[in-house]
């Protein structure tokens, strides 16, 4: 199975640990690593990409591609407001939508996404918490499942089948290697 | 070459791959003059990835053949893309830099799916 995930954690220092073990999990081979990432909204909303960029061209792009990713986990029911302020987003910030989601219009996600969606509890991330998001490999999902758990959190998955292109991101926002955040 | 060190290679390819983009990436933070001093060494070093991944080619499944075909194709655009940076202007260094930096993470991207194709036999054999 490949799928997007993304696990909410309540800091960054819990998202970077999450992080590490993700890769742990791939060079044990329990599960592929394409890419990840960690993220963190702020109290006022806005979400940023916990990286070692410093350069803006590079960070805006990221921003704009994160923006997609985190629509296209949310699904429809969270995927309203979010594609203005990710297209508009500075710097490291992008904007998020009302009621605790970030994302782009529904258009991202297949018209039979659109019907599934209805019955799922999408990705969402409260102000003041960050998350690990990935594109992974996994043959069964209890890996993932138990990493999770230990944090107290849960997984959200979106089938990459289901989303039609990566290159709906732009600029694939997702680093193909573990790293150390800036912020950490 | 069997199963199990066609996949140490694939293993090895990636973190290859992995680490040259980690490289570019760090370029972002050098000034011009750096950037292009490397960018023939990066081109380079694409290169030889290359030619280790065209080495896989012949044990991989349809699949993961496939994935490691564009790996190949992105390491090609990343060689030609630090040729043109090696001659590049001051006010284009950070563009070539940056399509660089997305050309070794397509390049490490389809090698990390050749090498969960890979996997995928490996479990069902």
């Amino acid at each position: 199975m490949d799928n997007y995930i993304a696990i909410v954690l309540n800091d960054d220092t819990k998202a970077y640990q999450a992080l590490h073990e993700l890769w742990n999990l791939d060079t044990d081979g329990d599960i592929t690593v394409h890419g990840a990432a960690v993220i963190h909204r702020d109290k006022s909303g806005y979400v940023d990409v916990r990286t070692k960029d410093t350069n803006p061209g590079l960070r805006t792009a990221i921003g704009v591609g994160i923006g997609a990713l985190l629509g296209a986990l949310a699904g429809p029911i969270g995927a309203a407001a979010g594609a203005a302020a990710a297209a508009a987003g500075t710097g490291a910030a992008i904007g998020a939508a009302s009621g605790g989601v970030v994302g782009l219009t529904g258009d991202i996600v297949k018209a039979t996404e659109n019907d599934e969606a209805g019955y799922e509890a999408g990705f969402v991330l409260p102000p003041g918490k960050s998350a690990v998001i990935a594109e992974v490999t996994e043959q069964w999902t209890t890996p993932l499942d138990t990493l999770a758990r230990s944090y107290d959190t849960q997984v959200f998955r979106k089938s990459k089948s289901v989303i039609r292109d990566n290159a709906y991101f732009g600029d694939y926002p997702l680093y193909p290697y573990d790293y150390q955040p800036a912020h950490a | 070459m069997n199963t199990n060190n066609t996949q140490q290679e694939l293993e090895r390819a990636r973190r290859d791959s992995q680490a040259l983009s980690k490289r570019i990436q760090a370029n972002t933070d050098k000034n011009h003059a750096a950037i292009r001093a490397e960018a023939r060494t990066v081109g380079a070093e694409a290169n030889q990835l290359a030619r280790a991944i065209k080495s896989l080619l012949d044990g991989q499944a349809v699949d993961g053949r496939q994935h490691l075909k564009d790996a190949l194709m992105a390491l090609q655009a990343l060689y030609e893309e630090n040729q043109r940076l090696a001659d590049a202007e001051d006010a284009d260094v950070q563009a070539h830099n940056k399509a660089s930096f997305a050309h070794a993470r397509e390049a490490a991207h389809k090698v990390s799916e050749a090498l969960a194709a890979k996997r995928g036999l490996a479990v069902h054999v």
